[in-house]
């Protein structure tokens, strides 16, 4: 065996590439050969040296969030059959957070007729960050007007609004029980809501999960609309 | 009670092929955490958990290919990789520097492999400098435990230029570290 062959059979014995017998050939001949020698001791000590290389594991959120990149190319999927290039197009828009210009860019805000819609409900209590002036808040009013872009352009937007939020009424019979916002025993109150198209609830969840709200230390409620019965009908 | 065992990865293809999202995340499930390695060390850590999104958004964009001929995991480390590929391209990560130019430079500052966990760190930078064809050959092989064929099939080479890009890789870093030695007087 020459030198240039042992050093291939080495390599390979360490890729897990190479049968017994060349390996015990190679060993032989690193044996008797002390270049051969030195530099199989070296590469063995690379490849294992390589071994400290571990890669971390992957963020817990991840298969949440593809969840939610998946329900926003269905919902665009949905509205058209995008040919290979706009889907590429679809896919490319969507990691970068923003559906420009592919799925076309109104608002759609009546409901089309049997469409399944589910209401979002952005809940803040205590817990969640305080939106104070600053760097925070326009860090804060930049990622929720992406988000809101983002299903707006995906197709699957009917309607949003942020709630006001120190004003509002409570009222039962024909009298004002409560002047302010109601709060549960949490404290948390409805800070805004969004109306949203999906194939499901698990479709609607994973469009929520997308939302920055819930980084945010806010809670989102996901409830289904149902249409309302008509008088007389069955 | 043991519960009934996963369903194996071609019942799943037929499932995603048919458009079968359930099946993507069993999919996901199943071999995320080797995609995000190899995302993770082919373009990085900053970048690893978005081309592990690209990744699986590509395998169910193209699932119509999936045919169940080609084991379902070679096909998914060849998209993740012509997803990483693309990535760096965009990113012109592949600098003009000459590659000899980019070791040289990091050999001068590599510390023994043999020696302190900053040693290890620096072999480490070193296959990141390799070229994207011997980079990739090794990572299949010592991370991932690919065999020569199949890493062929993932970089659209044949097994025996698998061959050769490893055994360069591997020279390559050896005389790296032997350079070292020799200026430090090891």
């Amino acid at each position: 065996m020459d030198c240039e062959s042992c050093g291939e059979i080495v390599v390979r014995g360490l890729a897990g590439e190479a049968a017994p017998p060349e390996l015990d050939a190679a060993r032989v001949h690193a044996a008797e050969c002390a270049a051969c020698g030195e530099t199989s001791a070296q590469l063995e000590v690379i490849w294992g040296a390589l071994g400290s290389w571990q890669a971390p594991a992957a963020p817990l959120d991840s298969a949440a969030r593809l969840a939610g990149q998946l329900a926003l190319l269905s919902a665009a999927e949905r509205r058209g059959s995008p040919g290979p290039w706009r889907w590429a197009a679809l896919v490319a828009a969507a990691l970068a957070g923003v559906l420009v210009g592919v799925v076309g860019t109104a608002s759609r805000p009546i409901i089309e007729d049997r469409e399944p819609t589910f209401v979002l409900l952005l809940r803040r209590g205590p817990g969640a960050v305080d939106p104070v002036d600053g760097p925070v808040r326009e860090q804060m009013v930049a990622e929720y007007s992406a988000w809101r872009s983002e299903l707006d352009r995906s197709g699957v937007l009917r309607g949003s609004r942020l709630l006001d939020a120190d004003a509002g009424l409570l009222l039962r019979g024909r009298t004002v029980a409560a002047d302010g916002v109601l709060r549960d025993g949490a404290g948390e109150s409805v800070s805004g809501f969004y109306l949203v198209a999906a194939e499901d609830l698990r479709a609607a969840g994973a469009i929520a999960r997308t939302s920055p709200h819930l980084q945010y230390g806010g809670s989102i409620e996901v409830r289904p609309t149902v249409e309302p019965p008509r008088a007389g009908g069955r | 009670m043991r519960s009934a065992p996963a369903p194996p990865d071609l019942g799943l293809q037929q499932r995603l092929r048919a458009g079968d999202r359930e099946a993507l995340t069993v999919l996901f499930e199943r071999h995320r955490e080797h995609v995000f390695a190899l995302c993770w060390r082919l373009a990085g850590a900053s970048v690893a958990e978005d081309l592990l999104q690209e990744t699986f958004l590509r395998v169910w964009l193209y699932r119509a290919s999936v045919t169940g001929r080609a084991k379902f995991s070679t096909w998914l480390y060849a998209v993740a990789r012509n997803v990483c590929r693309d990535y760096l391209r965009r990113c012109a990560r592949e600098r003009s520097l000459g590659e000899e130019a980019r070791v040289d430079a990091l050999v001068a500052a590599t510390p023994h492999p043999r020696g302190r966990a900053e040693g290890r760190l620096a072999i480490r930078e070193l296959v990141a400098m390799l070229g994207p064809d011997a980079r990739e050959a090794l990572i299949l092989s010592r991370f991932h435990g690919l065999s020569y064929r199949e890493i062929g099939e993932i970089c659209g080479c044949t097994e025996g230029a698998v061959k050769v890009r490893i055994h360069r890789a591997l020279e390559r870093l050896r005389t790296a570290v032997e350079n070292k030695e020799a200026r430090h007087g090891l």
